[in-house]
């Protein structure tokens, strides 16, 4: 069932409740209203989650453009991470996940809570799949910065990854 | 191509640990996207109409679809001798002809029974037997409330009809002898209508 996995894609790339859930009601709304004109050239699933994905950027936009930003969540004020570690042990993942430029917010919900592999997530971003490693790469490695926890990432060196 | 392995798998499962939503949340959200399914739907090919809904249960799984699809399934009323009943799943013979609207429920009048259906913005009221239209209500402004209607007492001789959801305010359908009532969300009264005639 991919309800529950495009809630939770709009929640991480949202980050605010309220818009988050918005954001899920635009998404399946879509979806139904296009269904039909599914053409199967590419998994149900990326298709899913490529609309669930606009609906939540979309949701983004909607935010910006707000006058004020009236129900701003905590994750807006806490100070940027400067890299050097001295951040709140305590940070909540999705407030951290929160900070990080939305095309690395993006590619790593879509990457480590959709579950897609980098071919799929290249056909919903519209980038080369090189550009899809290197914002992981870079996402990881903020979002390790922000949480102050350099494990974040094992470490491991993967060679596809190298920054495009 | 797995690399989850390079993020502490502690951040992924704290990336995917939302809290479930609601079922108040998602029936509204199932509900409202399933309002708007084109029309166009029903008239393509049967093959074609089998995949959109096998489409629509992957998204949502079946017992959200069905839950969403089955407006008085849930629907519980507390009749006066104080033993919570469920108002039965009503069944339609009527439904080829409304494929805009869904059913709220049954209930008997005149010695023939009744549908009612609902579609934004009208209740249509159907006399089973043969199909025909025999009003058509305007629905009342709904102002959402997050209250909900737990329960209420249904007098004797009224008839609960059914439950169906407006702007994401759960509404009680009940029929007296007399009139049909449209409970709030608070389980207030907020509009009535007599019953139709016979056909």
């Amino acid at each position: 069932m991919h309800y529950d996995s495009v809630r939770t894609v709009c929640h991480r790339i949202v980050v605010n409740k309220a818009d988050a859930e918005d954001a899920t009601q635009h998404a399946l709304i879509s979806i139904v209203r296009a269904l039909p004109g599914f053409d199967g050239r590419s998994k149900f699933s990326t298709w899913v989650y490529r609309i669930a994905t606009n609906a939540a950027l979309d949701e983004v936009r909607r935010i910006r453009r707000r006058p004020t930003p009236t129900d701003i969540d905590a994750t807006f004020v806490l100070p940027m991470a400067d890299g050097t570690g001295a951040v709140d042990a305590q940070m909540d993942v999705a407030q951290a996940l929160a900070l990080l430029p939305e095309e690395y917010r993006t590619t790593l919900v879509l990457r480590h809570v959709a579950d897609l592999d980098y071919e799929e997530i290249a056909e919903i971003q519209g980038v080369p799949v090189g550009t899809v490693r290197s914002r992981l790469a870079r996402g990881r490695t903020q979002l390790a910065n922000i949480l102050g926890n350099q494990d974040t990432s094992t470490g491991r060196h993967n060679p596809d990854e190298r920054n495009t | 191509m797995s690399d989850n392995e390079q993020l502490d798998p502690r951040i992924v499962a704290a990336l995917r640990d939302l809290p479930a939503a609601s079922n108040e949340v998602r029936d509204a959200h199932i509900a409202e996207a399933l309002a708007h399914v084109s029309p166009s739907i029903s008239r393509q090919s049967p093959r074609r109409w089998l995949a959109v809904a096998a489409a629509l249960i992957v998204l949502v799984g079946s017992s959200a679809l069905y839950s969403s699809l089955s407006p008085s399934t849930d629907s519980t009323v507390r009749p006066r001798n104080g033993a919570v009943t469920t108002v039965p799943i009503k069944g339609s013979v009527c439904g080829a002809d409304l494929a805009d609207y869904t059913i709220v429920g049954t209930y008997s009048s005149v010695g023939s029974v009744r549908e009612v259906w609902t579609s934004k913005p009208n209740l249509v009221v159907v006399d089973q037997t043969s199909c025909t239209q025999l009003s058509i209500i305007t629905h009342p402004a709904i102002v959402a409330s997050g209250n909900g209607c737990a329960g209420f007492d249904v007098e004797a001789g009224n008839q609960p009809v059914g439950t169906y959801s407006v702007s994401g305010t759960k509404l009680t359908l009940v029929a007296t002898p007399t009139e049909l009532q449209i409970h709030g969300g608070s389980c207030e009264v907020i509009a009535s209508h007599p019953l139709p005639g016979r056909p």
